[in-house]
């Protein structure tokens, strides 16, 4: 049963594949493996790998613990945990790879061992508006931060809360940052019904502008307290402050465009995941650099096209 | 009035409509009813613009339609899960600021203070229907709006349909259920074999049942016969 069930996750990520596209996706792999050594450059050795280990965890967990499955699995007589464990190492093969690749045999097993207990947890974290009320901070109109937040904003709180406790470390930080540039691309990931497009009232130009200009609004606020501590703290890297502010801020345009760019109402928009790592990579490794300036073009026509079949008065 | 001609559409190498020709007059209640995978909801698209057409023509009152008439209601309701039901109809509101959203709410009683997420199947569906009549356009289609909905709110929807074709809108309407269309409705129409087959009014909807069921009875009647005798 277990092995069957894992064949039909199996078939599920090579659809999932194929549909990003095998190039793109080895494309990224071949980017992580170039951007190791980067990383790797950033801090001593334990800690660029205590940083890589920490951060795969940290998502390991977050997926364990928002995962919807949990219930209908119980229906079904397979061992959940041998299943979880399998599923969360698969996920993490490219991390694991990176460390195995820099000789980090012990941050490897520690690594598999917390994955291996996170595997382990059964509860799942649900946040109620009841709960977690800081949702309404977010204006109306920036819906898709408002749902995101009621559910994970608790992540992000965490986030935060770790890189202003541990600031004084230079490498925190930025990679607070790139953490925080996944999460606002993950709350433009979400479907969103035709009626909050056509609400607009818009051309597709001027709607994708709105909705660029309160995403980025949103996410300068968050990023600005984080960059600007590290500005204070570390007064000698204060470019470095604004080179990582400026890439946040194309890379989160970047996420706006792409996602009406493959906007189809209600469905979820996961898989632009891969591309929002793509333009991360661009700006990370130098021979890169036009690639996201290109992306960021391409997905910005693509968008106006595709919003033209909802936002285009006449049919 | 509302005419279509010579509409096409198709999905790939699949047509789905095919020089299809539907009239319907202004300020009454049409049924569309078809088996599944008839090509209602693909037409219903059409007419709003969300689905391209291979060729045709659709006009409104003898303009060319556009989206600006027609508000729509899909036959599956999707909305962010984690906002309540208030914020999703304040956005409606401030796009038209007459619509009040507690007044219609005074009907259909829903928890709107609530995460939408906790709403049953019939409770998002009015939620739909609210945010549906937030503008007032003179082209309302409802594509089974009855799914998923109770007895009480199926009456609530009937009685706010009639009151719309009151207020001089044109009203289109799908559903599965033939009785749930025969007692609002002022004309039906049948889609099958990519076309409009026939419509009828109001004086002929007591043998409309025979006349979508003939052929569909004798085919089924014979597969369960055969079903029935094989189980044995």
């Amino acid at each position: 049963m277990l092995t069957q069930f894992l064949a039909i996750r199996l078939r599920q990520a090579t659809r999932i594949i194929s549909e990003i596209g095998l190039a793109r996706t080895i494309f990224v792999l071949i980017g992580l493996i170039l951007i190791s050594p980067k990383i790797f450059s950033l801090g001593s050795e334990f800690n660029s790998a205590l940083f890589l280990s920490v951060t795969q965890v940290f998502m390991v967990l977050s997926l364990q613990t928002t995962r919807r499955d949990k219930v209908f699995l119980q229906h079904l007589h397979i061992n959940k945990y041998k299943l979880f464990v399998c599923e969360n190492i698969t996920m993490s093969i490219p991390i694991l790879g990176i460390l195995l690749w820099h000789k980090n045999f012990a941050m490897v097993g520690c690594a598999v061992a917390a994955i291996a207990a996170i595997s382990a947890l059964r509860t799942t974290i649900k946040i109620s508006s009841g709960t977690f009320g800081g949702a309404a901070l977010f204006p109306a109109k920036a819906f898709e931060w408002r749902s995101s937040f009621r559910l994970n904003g608790i992540f992000l709180i965490l986030l935060i809360a770790l890189a202003t406790g541990f600031c004084s470390y230079d490498f925190v930080i930025p990679a607070a940052i790139v953490l925080l540039n996944f999460y606002s691309a993950g709350v433009q990931m979400q479907s969103e019904p035709r009626q909050f497009v056509e609400l607009y009232e818009l051309s597709p130009h001027r709607f994708l502008w709105a909705k660029t200009a309160t995403h980025l609004l949103i996410f300068a606020l968050i990023a600005f307290f984080l960059l600007a501590l590290f500005a204070f703290i570390h007064i000698h890297l204060i470019y470095a402050a604004l080179y990582l502010l400026t890439i946040s801020l194309l890379i989160q345009m970047f996420v706006v465009f792409q996602k009406y760019a493959v906007y189809t109402p209600n469905e979820s928009l996961q898989g632009n995941i891969i591309f929002v790592t793509l333009i991360i990579f661009g700006f990370l490794i130098p021979w890169l650099s036009p690639l996201p300036l290109l992306l960021l073009v391409r997905s910005y026509k693509k968008a106006v096209q595709n919003l033209k079949i909802y936002l285009d008065v006449e049919n | 009035m509302l005419k279509i001609e010579n509409l096409s559409v198709s999905y790939g190498n699949n047509t789905v409509l095919n020089t299809l020709n539907w009239k319907i007059p202004s300020g009454e209640i049409h049924g569309l009813v078809g088996l599944n995978g008839s090509g209602k909801t693909t037409l219903l698209n059409t007419i709003f613009g969300i689905k391209k057409r291979d060729t045709g023509v659709i006009l409104f009152n003898n303009l060319a339609l556009n989206k600006t008439n027609i508000s729509y209601l899909e036959t599956v309701n999707f909305f962010y899960p984690r906002i309540t039901g208030k914020e999703y109809l304040k956005l409606f509101q401030s796009k038209n600021p007459d619509f009040d959203f507690n007044n219609w709410n005074r009907l259909f009683e829903l928890p709107i203070e609530k995460l939408i997420e906790k709403y049953s199947t019939g409770m998002k569906k009015q939620l739909a229907f609210i945010g549906a009549l937030a503008a007032p356009k003179p082209l309302l289609i409802l594509d089974e709006p009855f799914n998923g909905v109770d007895l009480e709110t199926t009456q609530k929807f009937r009685n706010v349909i009639l009151a719309l074709k009151k207020s001089n809108r044109t009203i289109i309407i799908t559903s599965h259920i033939l009785e749930s269309l025969t007692g609002i409705c002022d004309t039906m129409s049948l889609i099958k074999d990519k076309k409009i087959a026939f419509r009828v009014d109001k004086t002929e909807f007591g043998g409309i049942e025979k006349r979508i069921f003939k052929q569909l009875d004798s085919d089924s009647e014979q597969i369960i016969s055969e079903l029935i005798n094989t189980k044995k």
